[in-house]
């Protein structure tokens, strides 16, 4: 079973390792790829690692500085800031995995088809993707998620529906190159319907360009994700999450520069390594510049 | 002439994306799961005045009609009315947008005047400590949530230095120039008060830096990039054999070459920009659209909100159309 498996797929698990192998003597794509294992197992292991709880107040101990007990410092109610940014490591890389799987999944079956069909569907599919960038994307996920009312799962919807024309466009290029391969004219031979044809011939080969965009798109979101935090639209309180945790330590900035100061700095540690490996991943993938 | 028909063309083609924008934005407003009527008339007014609101709004027509009602009021610059102060949402956007424009227009400037120069000398001096200083600078850039960078600028300028204000245009106390751009930097040269105008230039560095970073990052890559590109080929080779002096060659042979994916991105940073301003703006208190959509997002003010997303992006698409007029005068080579 093993066996078979290695000598059906024995080209793309060579490849694989040959990826792998690349990525390993590109310095930045080993940073990126440290310090997305580093926030993914802090995320993972939160409640265990995790000094206190995130959501227990303790009024006694509230706003202090950052010291041996309290690593990061403590918010207006006492709570943990060390133990909350872990916590929202959870959140804002759930956030970020979610949206890429939405808007990559959902980008890739519209940009596929519209491809592969072409003439007027492929019109009206990219006119249709045109109108959604002629937005910036801030603007545009701001005004779906007031609509669709302030909470988590809006604030996903809104970004990954932003996000959907980035794949979309992409993956209409790769499929109209596909599209003129001969093995598809074998399938269209065979009798193989066009949405059988898009789904296991077109979308396949355009699969690790969908990775490699989602890669580098997972930093955009997770910023965009936290700006609609902080202006009220994402996650709503007592969760603990990177953007409202700053909305709200933006209020105590003059005297208590910890409060804001750490979740913003995991924001920005995190997204830096999405986009070093992202970058690092694409240059390896690119045939005209791999090395 | 070719240019011409081209723009023409372009205009032509503008009308179905503004059509598109319009009803996206329409969709999105009535998908409010709350009733537009009720927020309108307040939580304690009866039935029966709800009813009337509703009707008196058009909310009781059937969609498609009232989606072409909204269109005709839209080109007559009819945004609806706030919910917050009761007042035309295209009036108080009016007001607010001369202090976002001045923000954008001077971020604008820092991009320009800071990316592209960095960018030559990241690419003339490739693999050097500078190019890596940039490169650096750049990853910061553009993995930098807006909204934090503005709080660390406050902390760094305001708290600890006390070199720079932290909010608004100019200090409290202070009269606004009279009224002719909207804009303070101008204004306040047009009354000619050097102190006025040199408040105004304090005021604006800081949200004007932090809105401009992401933007200078991009910048200053794709400068780089392209001017390396455009260092490799032959005619360079050439210059270079004939003699012509090295800064030259540098400034005239390679950036004219690679000026256009500079406008690109240039064009395209101003749009977002404008986006961007939404968090600055909220973070330094500038009284700019940005700051005022967001207040709208607290009051979950949906005809202001929306009123701002159509104006943003009707600018977004403006742009994007005037860059790819500004292709068409630069690359002759571009045949449409």
């Amino acid at each position: 079973m093993l066996d078979e498996f290695r000598r059906q797929y024995a080209w793309q698990i060579r490849e694989f390792f040959f990826t792998v192998k690349l990525l390993r003597r590109n310095p930045s794509a080993v940073a990126g790829f440290v310090i997305i294992t580093v926030m993914v197992a802090m995320a993972i292991m939160a409640p265990v690692l995790a000094p206190f709880n995130p959501i227990q107040i303790s009024l006694s101990e509230r706003l202090s500085p950052p010291g041996g007990t309290h690593w990061f410092g403590t918010d207006e109610l006492g709570r943990d800031i060390f133990t909350r940014v872990m916590y929202g490591a959870r959140i804002s890389l759930w956030i970020g995995v979610l949206v890429v799987g939405i808007a990559g999944g959902l980008g890739a079956v519209i940009g596929a088809v519209s491809g592969y069909l072409g003439h007027r569907v492929d019109n009206l599919i990219m006119r249709v993707m045109d109108v959604v960038l002629s937005f910036p994307p801030l603007v545009l996920a701001m005004a779906l998620a007031a609509a669709l009312g302030p909470s988590l799962n809006n604030a996903i919807l809104a970004v990954a529906f932003v996000m959907i024309p980035k794949f979309a466009r992409m993956v209409r290029g790769e499929a109209l190159a596909v599209k003129e391969k001969q093995f598809i004219a074998a399938a269209r031979a065979s009798g193989a319907g066009s949405f059988w044809i898009v789904w296991h011939h077109v979308l396949p080969n355009c699969f690790s360009s969908v990775i490699v965009l989602g890669t580098l798109i997972l930093g955009e979101t997770i910023l965009i994700a936290a700006s609609l935090s902080f202006i009220g639209l994402g996650t709503q309180p007592p969760t603990p999450e990177w953007g409202a945790m700053i909305s709200v330590g933006r209020k105590f900035l003059m005297d208590q520069w910890w409060y804001a100061t750490f979740p913003g700095l995991f924001i920005l540690v995190t997204v830096i390594g999405f986009n070093i490996f992202g970058d690092a991943l694409r240059d390896v993938l690119d045939p005209r510049i791999r090395r | 002439m070719r240019i011409l028909s081209y723009i023409l063309k372009r205009l032509f083609y503008l009308i179905p994306v503004l059509l598109g924008v319009t009803l996206l934005v329409f969709v999105i407003s009535h998908a409010i799961p709350g009733d537009p009527a009720r927020m309108m008339a307040g939580q304690k007014a009866s039935r029966e005045a709800v009813d009337n609101l509703r009707r008196s709004m058009g909310l009781d027509r059937p969609l498609p009609e009232q989606y072409l009602k909204y269109v005709a009021g839209l080109v007559q610059g009819d945004l609806g009315f706030s919910i917050r102060n009761q007042r035309p949402v295209m009036e108080d956007i009016l007001d607010f947008f001369p202090a976002t424009l001045e923000l954008t227009l001077v971020s604008m400037i820092l991009c320009v005047s800071v990316g592209v120069p960095l960018g030559i000398i990241s690419a003339v001096r490739r693999n050097r400590p500078i190019d890596h200083v940039s490169r650096v600078f750049s990853v910061f850039g553009v993995s930098m949530p807006v909204f934090w960078l503005g709080l660390m600028l406050l902390l760094l300028f305001y708290r600890n230095l006390g070199w720079l204000p932290g909010s608004g245009r100019l200090d409290i106390g202070l009269d606004p120039p009279a009224h002719a751009t909207g804009l303070y930097l101008i204004d306040t040269l047009l009354a000619g008060s050097a102190d006025k105008f040199r408040n105004a230039l304090l005021h604006i560095l800081m949200p004007a830096f932090c809105l401009s970073y992401v933007y200078l990052a991009i910048i200053t890559r794709i400068v780089r990039s392209s001017m390396i590109s455009v260092m490799g080929l032959d005619f360079i080779t050439t210059a270079r054999a004939n003699g012509i002096a090295e800064t030259v060659i540098t400034l005239k042979h390679c950036l004219k070459n690679s000026l256009i994916p500079t406008v690109t991105i240039t064009g395209l940073s101003i749009g977002e920009l404008l986006g961007g301003a939404i968090l600055t703006e909220t973070i330094f208190n500038w009284p700019g659209m940005g700051k005022y959509v967001v207040d709208s997002v607290n009051f979950l003010d949906f005809p202001a909100i929306m009123g701002f997303t159509l104006v943003v992006s009707f600018v977004y698409v403006m742009i994007n159309l005037a860059v790819d007029v500004v292709y068409a005068f630069l690359d002759p080579q571009i045949r449409y």
